[in-house]
């Protein structure tokens, strides 16, 4: 039993986050929203030779097979970034997939994947190919056998689409031993719990600056002991989230018996430090806080999105209250990393 | 692009499963308590009978070498790490076994000694801590100096080998029945705030020493005033150098608010009591009882492992510092929405003190003192301040 990262996760996740710091400034990220709505590619081909893109691609396969564990690191780092590009999608649901299904799937490419639980694919123009699921199972088919329709959403870094399938002869259905419908579903439970934990500590950090440098009364406001509280409720809900997400990511990647209600907690915890950061964030800017241009709410409305899509709150209620009662008998401080495959 | 070529890794990563040997260690513990843990509850550790079951119990866990499971095989332990401390309180709150009537001399003197103590004062308080043959109480507080420690009154005045203590200590937990007490003194006359403090031991049958006990919520005497009149101990009973209490204070209550005194096991047994005690009556109850009840079981949760997070830097070297301030604001209020819902779930017979039915008495008593737990090891709010001003680094002032 080790929580620690071991130097090399921690390296390399370091060496991402000077990669996005340095990269993916509010501006740009403000650029992406006026310019168009297509990623850029020079930057996806940076972080593609710098070997995020494919780091838990199978080495057989041109990548570095890294564990889930590492990958929920990166991309809470992506989360933090705000980064539009989906480059939390290609780790978490396209890559698991290539892997798979790696003589079918073009895998040099952006996959976008569709499911119920985020019906509307993240740059679907930016693919060649989607994977989605009728009924629960799987497809792939190619972009320019859909028809497509751009929708909007409330994030204008999220570049979301409708798609129609002429016909289900233009898909190929995958052939799987596992379910892979609940297998996604889980992999987007973690990945949105992870970007929702990098957001809500990118939030954090604005108020932090922001209410050691604007002063009222004379000094700053983050003197004050009620701006002080209301962002020490915010730490605590963010402190309280890291764990549940690593432990989510290690019991996806060992196939344990158990991942997908932990992958259900981990998302329940993360939209409630994501809500309170955002909240509490945002009382702690004022009036310049409710104001587009302010940057904050370029984190604040990512948060919005990822809070609803893969797993809503009611949905990972819903699935631990249902494990609970399914499994009484097995409740309690000895259990908190049973597998029932053991 | 690997950063480190293989033979260089730091091979050691997250690694979130218990190892064979961590494994056999807990089915050695189930084992034993299911032989030793008492049958009949014991009475509560607040009356003097039930402090001395209590005492008897402790020595009992001793005999096995349970009393501390990481202290050094020398004092009783078995020297493990903190994974395996999580292991056994795990099992130990499993086996419904009784509460640690010396969890102030365990949990916090102990940790304290370990680091600051010397040899002979090593040999001579952790064997007969672990023994059960003293009994710890805290003395911090004073009738003013609540929150604000540093105003501490209470003075120890060295003549040659010995102090002598004078001033009052009160809130001191166990106090009314315990054998000795650990406390900050002012020990130099002239000084002020945080500085001039000393960490001085005191037996309580020394003569001068007063103990008034203090009735809590429940009518038992959980605390106690500490009167001091010319009580003279031996300048052994310092620990660390004479003005260097603040300093060591600060790390007991750090012990306190954290890893030591609130393991996660308690508040995930009472999570998974809470369940049962919806399900079995889940037909009269309202949908956000549900709600509520399976909120309070993913904090718990979330808190044990945020607590294995805490272990495992520990472990690696780190320290834990102001971190302690986030977990005691959480399990806190936890506690106190679990025993809230218990309360909404009994509904009519939650005022029943005697009422055996779904457990209310137990209930009852865990409600009461869920209403301390902010409070004691240093008020929420406070923990809110340290958590904005020493980890978000917010001006003071
Ligand atoms: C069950 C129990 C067991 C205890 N056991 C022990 C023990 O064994 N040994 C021991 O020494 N003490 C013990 N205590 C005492 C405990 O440490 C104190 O009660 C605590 O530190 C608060 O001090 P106080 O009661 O004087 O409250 P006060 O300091 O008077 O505080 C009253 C209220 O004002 C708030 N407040 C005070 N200062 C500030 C501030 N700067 N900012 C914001 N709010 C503030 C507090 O948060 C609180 O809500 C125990 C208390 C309880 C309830």
């Amino acid at each position: 039993m080790n929580f620690n990262f071991s130097d090399d996760q921690a390296l390399f996740s370091e060496s991402l986050q000077k990669y996005l710091s340095d990269n993916v400034t509010t501006k740009s990220i403000r650029e992406f929203w006026t310019d168009n709505s297509h990623f850029l590619s020079s930057r996806w081909k940076e972080l593609e030779e710098l070997g995020f893109i494919t780091a838990n691609i199978d080495e057989s396969n041109g990548g570095m097979s890294l564990d889930l564990i590492t990958i929920a690191l990166l991309v809470e780092k992506i989360g933090y970034s705000g980064m539009p590009e989906p480059i939390a999608e290609q780790l978490f649901l396209a890559n698991p997939l290539i892997n798979e299904f790696s003589s079918q799937i073009n895998h040099n490419e952006y996959l976008a994947v569709a499911h119920d639980l985020a019906p509307h694919p993240n740059f679907l123009e930016d693919s060649k190919q989607l994977i989605f699921f009728q009924d629960q199972n799987p497809y792939l088919i190619d972009i320019e056998k859909l028809k497509i329709r751009s929708l909007e959403s409330n994030d204008p870094s999220r570049s979301i689409y409708d798609f129609e399938a002429n016909n289900l002869d233009d898909a190929t259905k995958l052939e799987s031993k596992k379910n892979l419908y609940e297998q996604v579903q889980n992999y987007g439970m973690v990945m949105s719990s992870a970007l929702l934990l990098g957001l809500s500590k990118r939030i954090i950090d604005s108020a932090k600056l922001y209410t050691c440098d604007r002063e009222q009364f004379g000094k700053p406001i983050g003197s004050f002991q009620a701006v002080k509280h209301m962002l020490a409720d915010v730490a605590i809900e963010i402190e309280f989230t890291n764990a549940l997400v690593y432990r989510a990511a290690s019991s996806i990647q060992k196939n344990c018996s158990n991942a997908t209600m932990h992958a259900a907690q981990a998302k329940f915890q993360s939209i409630k430090a994501c809500e309170i950061a955002s909240k509490n964030g945002l009382q702690a800017h004022g009036a310049m806080g409710y104001t587009w241009e302010m940057d904050l709410h370029i984190f604040i409305r990512k948060g919005w999105s990822y809070k609803g899509i893969w797993g809503s709150r009611p949905f990972v209620e819903n699935l631990v209250f249902n494990n609970l009662k399914k499994d009484l008998p097995k409740l309690g401080a000895t259990y908190t990393f049973m597998d029932n495959n053991d | 692009m690997l950063l480190l070529k293989k033979e260089t890794q730091n091979l050691i990563k997250m690694k979130i499963e218990f190892t064979e040997s961590q494994n056999q260690f807990r089915s050695e513990i189930r084992d034993w308590f299911s032989k030793n843990v008492p049958s009949k509850p014991l009475a509560s550790f607040d009356t003097k009978e039930g402090f001395e079951e209590h005492r008897e119990w402790e020595k009992t866990l001793n005999q096995g070498n349970w009393s501390m499971v990481t202290w050094p095989t020398e004092y009783g332990g078995r020297a493990l790490n903190l994974i395996e401390w999580l292991i056994f309180e795990e099992e130990y709150y499993r086996a419904n076994a009784p509460a640690r009537v010396n969890q102030n001399g365990v949990f916090l003197l102990g940790p304290t000694l370990m680091e600051y103590g010397t040899d002979d004062q090593k040999s001579k308080f952790l064997s007969a801590m672990a023994e059960g043959d003293h009994i710890w109480s805290q003395g911090w507080s004073e009738p003013n100096a609540g929150s604000d420690m540093a105003a501490i009154r209470a003075t120890a005045v060295r003549n040659n080998d010995t102090f002598i203590i004078n001033g009052q200590k009160t809130w001191s937990s166990r106090a009314a029945f315990a054998d000795w007490t650990f406390g900050l003194f002012r020990s130099d006359p002239e000084s002020e705030r945080h500085r001039g403090l000393s960490f001085i031991l005191v037996p309580l049958d020394q003569k001068g020493v007063t103990v008034r006990p203090i009735p809590q919520l429940d009518g038992e005497p959980g605390f106690a005033e500490i009167y001091f009149d010319n009580v003279e101990v031996d300048a052994s009973c310092m620990i660390g150098d004479e003005g260097q209490g603040w300093e060591i204070a600060m790390a007991t209550a750090g012990f306190e608010r954290g890893l030591m005194l609130r393991s996660p096991a308690r508040f995930q047994e009472t999570a998974s009591r809470l369940l049962k005690l919806y399900f079995d009556n889940q037909d009269v109850l309202s949908p956000s009882i549900a709600s509520r009840v399976t909120h309070c079981w993913m904090q718990a949760e979330a808190y044990a492992l945020n607590i294995y997070q805490c272990a495992s830097k520990v472990m690696a070297g780190d320290k834990i510092g102001s971190e302690s301030s986030l977990s005691k604001v959480y399990w806190s209020n936890l506690d106190h929405e679990m025993h809230q819902i218990a309360m909404d779930i009994l509904g009519i017979s939650s005022e029943l003190k005697n009422e055996y039915l779904n457990n209310a008495a137990s209930w009852i008593k865990g409600y009461m003192f869920s209403y301390s737990g902010p409070i004691y090891a240093g008020t929420n709010e406070i923990q809110k301040n340290i958590i904005s001003e020493r980890l978000l680094g917010m001006p003071r002032k």
